[in-house]
């Protein structure tokens, strides 16, 4: 084997050496990027199952503060009417300290199985409310979504009715606007209507009483004084008869 | 009776009063009545004939001349004035037919009073009984062109 084989050979098992060192950290490189996403998304899908379950604890513990602050009240009503009636009862002195006793008693004895059927009550409600939340967390969005379809559709059909209503009070009140207007229409057409018959009523005085002028002028000048006698005779006849004067028209003479 | 005397006018009704008053001067100053000459200045007026006839039967009665003088004078007040303005001195024949209109109107003895008016062109103006009949022509041509040509 001369030199330059040994030189050959060496570079072959050089190449091969990069070659398959390249080829493995690209692999591991891969492999370390797939982890680490899954560990993420684990990590995140974690911290956010462990926040909603504080949120459903610190809720349900919430629940429970309020259930149990009903418990003291409704307990403290029971004890307050108990104590009211202890006194009532010690006040009246006609029953006997053995029917007192009695009563008392039986009382006690309610405000236990009061007191019991409220821790009952309470235990029944704080699993009920549990089950829901637990139930709630899948159907939430569904929930929510359909309340707010619920919500939307209650707002609408609101709005619908006050379209509605709004919708008859302008068709009423459009309406008297109308009636309003062609009643105004119809005055101002009648004070039209009177005023042009003024009008032309002034403007044919004023023509007649022109033409009525020239007329006496003209005749005037052209009547002969026979003429201008009967004239006067006729008008007269006329003028009696318009008065209603009582007249015999016949030219017959009197007896 | 001065009732059945022919008087239509107000000129009538003067000029007797004035020939009453005339007899009258006659009567009591001369002591007869000169007819003839009376005759010559109011024998034209319309009543004159009748007059002279009632005077002249009662003329040599003194009390029954007193009664008829006096009836007269009375009578004249009984009469009511017509006033006719109009823008022309009227004819006798005017005279009669406006009488006779007015005589149909009226039972009550009356005479027309006739007044010139030269504001009266054509027609006449006429006081009767309170009533005022303007008989104009411009009036009765603006009845006739209104009833015909008015716009209603």
């Amino acid at each position: 084997m001369n030199t330059a084989q040994i030189i050959s050979n060496f570079n072959q098992i050089l190449y091969l050496y990069i070659f398959v060192s390249v080829f493995l950290t690209v692999n591991i490189l891969i492999v370390l990027y797939f982890l680490i996403k899954d560990f993420l998304y684990s990590f995140t899908s974690y911290v956010k199952e462990r926040s909603l379950k504080a949120s459903n604890d610190a809720a349900y513990n919430s629940a429970l503060r309020m259930l149990d602050e009903a418990r003291i009240k409704s307990l403290r009503t029971i004890g307050e009417g108990q104590a009211k009636a202890q006194q009532i009862f010690s006040e009246i002195e006609d029953i006997s300290e053995e029917r007192k006793n009695d009563i008392r008693n039986r009382l006690e004895e309610l405000y236990k199985k009061q007191e019991e059927s409220v821790k009952q009550m309470n235990i029944e409600l704080a699993n009920s409310y549990r089950k829901a939340l637990e139930k709630e967390n899948n159907e939430n969005i569904q929930t929510l979504a359909k309340t707010a379809e619920v919500i939307k559709n209650e707002v609408m059909s609101d709005i619908d009715k006050f379209k509605d209503s709004m919708r008859d009070r302008t068709y009423e009140t459009q309406k008297k606007i109308e009636e309003k207007l062609q009643k105004s229409y119809e005055q101002v057409e009648e004070e039209i209507k009177q005023y042009k018959k003024d009008k032309i009523n002034n403007i044919q005085e004023n023509i007649f009483n022109i033409i009525s002028e020239i007329t006496e002028k003209v005749v005037g000048k052209s009547i002969s004084l026979e003429d201008h006698e009967i004239l006067i005779i006729d008008m007269l006849k006329d003028e009696i008869k318009k008065l209603g004067l009582s007249y015999d028209h016949e030219d017959k003479p009197k007896n | 009776m001065i009732m059945k005397i022919n008087l239509k006018t107000k000129e009538d009704l003067d000029s007797l009063a004035s020939f009453l008053h005339v007899i009258d001067g006659y009567y009591y100053k001369k002591g007869h009545v000169d007819f003839d000459s009376l005759e010559k200045q109011w024998g034209t007026f319309s009543w004159y004939k009748e007059v002279y006839k009632e005077l002249n039967s009662i003329i040599n009665n003194d009390n029954e001349y007193k009664l008829l003088i006096s009836g007269y004078r009375e009578g004249f007040k009984k009469y009511e004035i017509i006033k006719i303005y109009m823008g022309f001195r009227p004819s006798t024949g005017f005279i009669d037919r406006i009488y006779k209109v007015f005589s149909d109107l009226n039972k009550e003895p009356f005479v027309l009073d006739f007044i010139e008016d030269l504001s009266v062109h054509i027609g006449a103006k006429i006081a009767y009984k309170g009533l005022f009949l303007n008989l104009n022509i411009k009036k009765k041509i603006f009845e006739i062109v209104k009833s015909k040509y008015a716009i209603k």
